[in-house]
């Protein structure tokens, strides 16, 4: 390759580079969810998840739990745990019973559509 | 999981890759070189090896799904569950990429050990399917849209002439174990073509990391994804040093086939490191948070 083939190429990259300027994560991370962290909220229907890239809904796990003052845990079981038709990246959780007031938590273990894992947890507190 | 994970990546990455480069440089590249050589009996012992070749790259394309079957369900067990397999195969990303992947391998399996020597250029389309279908697995995946079709086509021509690139190097040192060519003018073409090849891949792999990481070089520079990456730059490096190296020893007057045997050699074990680096970037976050 001649001198001016390899400096065009180079002023290619360059401006490609300059083009592309978000910077991303390989393995999922949670970006935003509703109801959000740490809010409280009247009972939601749904949670949605927001990741920063695709998942995979077969093998992303969330697990809502109510933190009873004293009394322990109780896991809240899920009807569906299924990503919007339009945007994998958003995980949408759908609680089999609606959400009674009080303070929950949640975790998730999420596998991203690069296979890669990662997980987090966070909280949030449903009134009356 | 993750240890088996990345040597599963390192063999099948390494199959796939010497099986297409391979092809190129006996049915594209250096077809009219080589028609001494494809009449001698070194071609049988060639077409055996790239055979076994071929069934390595199944064993390991099962090997690489198996492991990630067991990693995404977080458990052992679920790496020769049947239930499980299925729906990573039908319902992911990765598995349905996989299913096309293991189909190639497995009909490329079957030329090999059947009619390989009789139709080489199916065989060579096949092998370049095979590492087509590697482009989307990976990194490349994080993107959807255009720019995630865009990623993935900058990893095909960087796989292509990364494949094109080793592929070569094994057959010039097949060559230089027969001498049954004119060594010479093989080696000074190659040099030739070569240039053009780490063009590619170095343009192809800076676009690469830009869009993995969303800079120049990832943060941290050197620990983690930039370490790694900052090790196979300084293989790909050597093997450029080497290349050289040959090219000079190519146009010596009298040539010293023990030197070039022997640099051809170190040429590829660099580049073996440099896919070992690789098999494990795959498996690293590009940006710590």
């Amino acid at each position: 390759m001649s001198a001016p083939r390899v400096k065009l190429a180079l002023c290619c990259v360059s401006l490609l580079a300059a083009l592309t300027t978000t910077a991303v994560f390989a393995h999922a991370h949670l970006e935003s969810q509703l109801p959000a962290a740490d809010s409280e909220v009247t009972t939601p229907k749904e949670l949605r998840l927001t990741f920063s890239e695709g998942v995979e809904e077969k093998f992303t796990k969330v697990a809502i739990s109510l933190d009873g003052p004293g009394a322990g845990t109780e896991i809240i079981q899920t009807q569906s745990v299924s990503t919007d038709p339009a945007d994998k990246k958003v995980l949408i959780v759908v609680p089999a019973v609606p959400l009674a007031p009080g303070k929950y938590k949640v975790e998730w273990h999420a596998v991203s559509v690069d296979t890669h894992k990662s997980e987090g947890v966070y909280r949030f507190q449903v009134t009356p | 999981m993750q240890d088996g994970l990345i040597l599963c990546r390192f063999v099948h990455f390494g199959a796939v890759l010497l099986l297409f480069g391979v092809g190129v440089f006996r049915q594209v590249l250096f077809a009219r070189w080589l028609r001494a050589f494809e009449a001698s009996p070194a071609r049988g012992s060639l077409e055996r090896a790239l055979g076994a070749l071929t069934a390595i790259a199944l064993i390991s394309a099962t090997g690489w799904l198996m492991l990630t079957a067991a990693n995404m369900a977080d458990d052992w067990h679920d790496a020769v569950d049947p239930q499980t397999i299925t729906l990573v195969l039908s319902q992911t990303f990765f598995g349905r990429v996989w299913v096309a992947h293991l189909l190639l391998n497995l009909i490329a399996l079957l030329m090999a050990w059947r009619w390989g020597a009789l139709a080489p250029r199916a065989a060579l389309l096949l092998n370049t399917l095979l590492l087509l279908t590697l482009a989307p697995v990976g990194h490349g995946a994080m993107y959807d849209g255009t720019q995630g079709q865009l990623l993935i086509l900058n990893q095909m021509l960087h796989l292509l002439s990364t494949g094109t690139w080793l592929g070569g190097l094994l057959m010039l040192g097949v060559l230089l174990t027969c001498a049954t060519v004119d060594v010479r003018s093989v080696l000074s073409r190659f040099s030739g073509i070569g240039y053009a090849l780490v063009a590619v891949i170095i343009v192809t792999g800076m676009i690469n990391v830009r869009a993995l990481s969303g800079a120049l070089w990832p943060t941290p520079a050197l620990s983690g994804f930039g370490l790694v990456l900052a090790v196979k730059l300084l293989m790909v490096l050597c093997m450029l040093l080497l290349a050289a190296v040959n090219r000079s020893l190519a146009r010596q007057s009298q040539l010293r086939l023990s030197a070039l045997r022997a640099s051809v050699l170190l040429e590829g074990l660099f580049g073996a490191a440099a896919l070992a680096a690789v098999s494990l970037l795959g498996t690293l976050p590009p940006m710590l948070v």
